[in-house]
């Protein structure tokens, strides 16, 4: 068994007649980089809110290395949090700030100062410490806030959208700068936000949250490549669902979109499917690629151009097929077939490999929709 | 406004003022116009101040050098008003009495009023509307009517003395509540813990809750955070009402002619008959001019004492 520094042991959280967390499980392991990936109201900061001991789990149980502490108060916890918007004292210095949580743990002055000052030094703000903190720009109060949190060498770190309010370009660099701090530090983090880019791009894992239930955790890859259900697929950016009826023929899976298409899958996916069976099918539109008409292609359907929008570097195609289903294709600007047109609805077939398509059993709400184990 | 400026185009090598200078040209004009808006506000701003502010003190400074014979006052340049005050033990002490109610009045009012600012932010909870409504209300009704109110409850016949009668606790009425130091204490504290409740209500809700959990999260108890950051962060409302608190109960009248005893009369009663029945203007205004320093000062080091210790401003 892995090392975990927090279990959750199906916690739930209700507000008055709202469940804002539901049965959650999952164990967040020493040293990994966590993020809880969810819209709003998913229930990810609840979650966050419990580890840091703002709220209280109405049922279940919080571990701390094998210690109960639903119920221990914040100041009593080795967990610290940056906060959305920092949180920084107004009427305090940045080195105050700074200094603020080692108050509370008998360290002498003279102590205080020095970690401060190496603490500021990490993050690049060594020259500002004596500024307050509505001097700064927002990329600084971020840096001041983790400073702030780390100094008390906590044992895992929570972080609630802390970049959400800083500009795209800002955000990037900072995304980089705390996954350097977090391998410098080794310290635990769990890290609250909405955009699936951030997740991947920092995470050892991600936990997806709707409705404040738990869809998946895995590693950035598996939660990608392999989503669990048809909302986690959704959710990290899969934006064509096609609904389908499962055929067999001989040893070949195929699910039949429509009339005129019907799409082979891979050797992998048959075992568990059963011929009538209703099914949805889910596919990128990064994966999906077109041709002219009249070339008959296996895992092809025929579809008319509707919008043409010009993203730079790639072109997304917005379809129709003949059963009035909407399909994404998003290409490299340069192979987008000349001579296609919005206005005259080009007739063009869309081609779906076979590797780009995941299969899902057909269920009440998305969320219910697992993926077609293979 | 300045009107946009149409250009056409110009054949070559016919000059032609370029972009940059009208540019520059609008900048002037909007500069010069800015200019004016400001010079007409700061006259205003100091017509008030000149008018309202200077204009009656400096009167009241002249009249204190002036000098009153038998039917009249004249004008004079003598400081024997002074001469009067610092040399008389009995304007001493009731400067002194004054000066103790305000600094009792006022302390006692930062504390309820605190509680009671603290209370209506944090557990009012559903009653916070009605309660702030209480709170508000008596400010609506005369300042009179404020100070008035208490021989009603307190006095003879007042509802106290009837309880007390009718629970048998006492068999006459009882009048040194009335009439008393502490009369005129309770009526000031109850008129003045608006003035501190509301400014430090409007502080304590301005303050966002993660500031707290952000305190919580670093290791603070409860105790602690309120005085490294509840406390500093509403200090400044605190001070500005504690100043308006010591400033009008230092300087005020009508409660102790209303609730006082006879001898319970402070330095604005010796001001006011002054003006009146004794008909010394001069003397009057040394000793309004003596208050006033005695008020500065103490307003004026309390803010400085704060200030440094909170180390921001609002």
């Amino acid at each position: 068994m892995e090392d975990q520094v927090l279990t959750l042991d199906n916690m739930t959280k209700k507000f008055g007649a709202f469940t804002a967390v539901n049965e959650v499980s999952f164990a967040v392991r020493r040293g990994e980089f966590l993020t809880l990936l969810g819209a709003s109201g998913s229930g990810k900061t609840t979650i966050l809110r419990m580890l840091a001991g703002f709220e209280h789990p109405t049922v279940g149980a919080l571990m701390m290395n094998g210690r109960d502490i639903s119920s221990v108060p914040p100041y009593r916890r080795r967990v610290n949090t940056v906060f959305q918007n920092y949180a920084l004292f107004p009427h305090m210095t940045v080195s105050e700030n700074v200094q603020y949580g080692l108050r509370f743990d008998k360290v002498t002055r003279a102590e205080r100062r020095e970690r401060a000052r190496s603490m500021l030094a990490r993050v690049g703000l060594e020259g500002k410490k004596d500024q307050f903190p509505s001097s700064l720009s927002g990329g600084q109060q971020q840096r001041v806030a983790l400073a702030r949190a780390l100094i008390k060498q906590p044992e895992v770190l929570l972080l609630d959208e802390p970049l959400s309010a800083l500009d795209a370009k800002l955000r990037k660099q900072l995304q980089l700068e705390l996954k350097r701090v977090q391998r410098e530090t080794g310290v635990t983090f769990v890290y609250v936000t909405h955009d699936q880019e951030e997740a991947l791009v920092m995470s050892d894992r991600i936990a997806v949250l709707d409705s404040g239930q738990l869809m998946q955790i895995d590693t950035p890859q598996q939660v990608f490549e392999r989503p669990g259900s048809l909302f986690v697929a959704e959710f990290l950016g899969i934006s064509n669902k096609l609904r389908g009826l499962v055929e067999k023929r001989g040893q070949s899976t195929f699910v039949r979109l429509g009339h005129a298409c019907a799409v082979r899958l891979g050797e992998s996916w048959g075992t568990d499917l059963e011929p009538g069976e209703r099914v949805w099918l889910g596919c990128r539109a990064e994966q999906l690629r077109v041709a002219l008409s009249d070339s008959e292609q296996d895992n092809s359907v025929g579809a008319s151009v509707k919008e043409l929008i010009y993203l730079g570097t790639q072109t997304r195609l917005v379809l129709a097929t003949a059963d009035g289903v909407d399909l994404q294709v998003q290409l490299n600007s340069e192979d987008v077939p000349d001579g296609i047109s919005m206005v005259e609805s080009t007739e063009l077939r869309v081609v779906i490999p076979e590797g780009a398509v995941h299969v899902f059993k057909d269920g009440a709400d998305p969320t219910a929709m697992r993926r077609v184990a293979h | 406004m300045y009107s946009r400026t149409v250009r056409t185009p110009q054949p070559c090598g016919v000059s032609h003022t370029s972009d940059a200078e009208l540019i520059a040209m609008n900048a002037t004009r909007m500069r010069r116009k800015a200019d004016l808006r400001g010079i007409v506000a700061s006259l205003v701003v100091c017509a008030y101040v000149a008018l309202f502010i200077i204009a009656p003190y400096a009167i009241v400074l002249a009249f204190s050098f002036w000098k009153k014979t038998l039917y009249s006052v004249k004008p004079a340049f003598t400081i024997e008003n002074y001469d009067k005050i610092f040399q008389s033990t009995l304007y001493f002490r009731i400067i002194l009495n004054s000066f103790e109610v305000a600094i009792a009045v006022t302390l006692t009012v930062i504390v309820m009023g605190y509680l009671l600012a603290y209370y209506l932010s944090r557990y009012s909870g559903k009653y916070r509307s009605i309660l702030f409504f209480l709170l508000v209300v008596p400010l609506w009704t005369s300042y009179l009517l404020r100070a008035y109110v208490w021989t009603i409850i307190l006095g003879r016949k007042g509802i106290i003395n009837s309880f007390l009668l009718k629970m048998g606790i006492i068999s006459h009425p009882i009048s040194i509540i009335l009439y008393s130091q502490f009369s005129i204490d309770l009526a000031l504290i109850y008129i003045f813990i608006p003035f501190v409740a509301l400014p430090v209500y409007a502080a304590l809700e301005k303050i966002p809750p993660e500031y707290l959990e952000a305190s919580e999260d670093l290791g603070a108890r409860g105790w602690n955070t309120f005085l490294s950051i509840t406390l500093p962060l509403t200090a400044p409302a605190l001070v500005a009402g504690a100043a308006i608190t010591f400033c009008l109960s230092f300087g005020d009248f009508i409660t102790p002619t209303l609730l006082g005893g006879s001898s319970d009369i402070m330095i604005s009663n010796v001001i006011l008959k002054q003006f009146g029945a004794a008909f010394n203007w001069p003397l009057g205004s040394a000793l309004a001019i003596v208050v006033m320093c005695i008020v500065l000062v103490v307003v004026a080091a309390a803010m400085t004492v704060v200030n440094k210790r909170v180390g921001y401003k609002l």
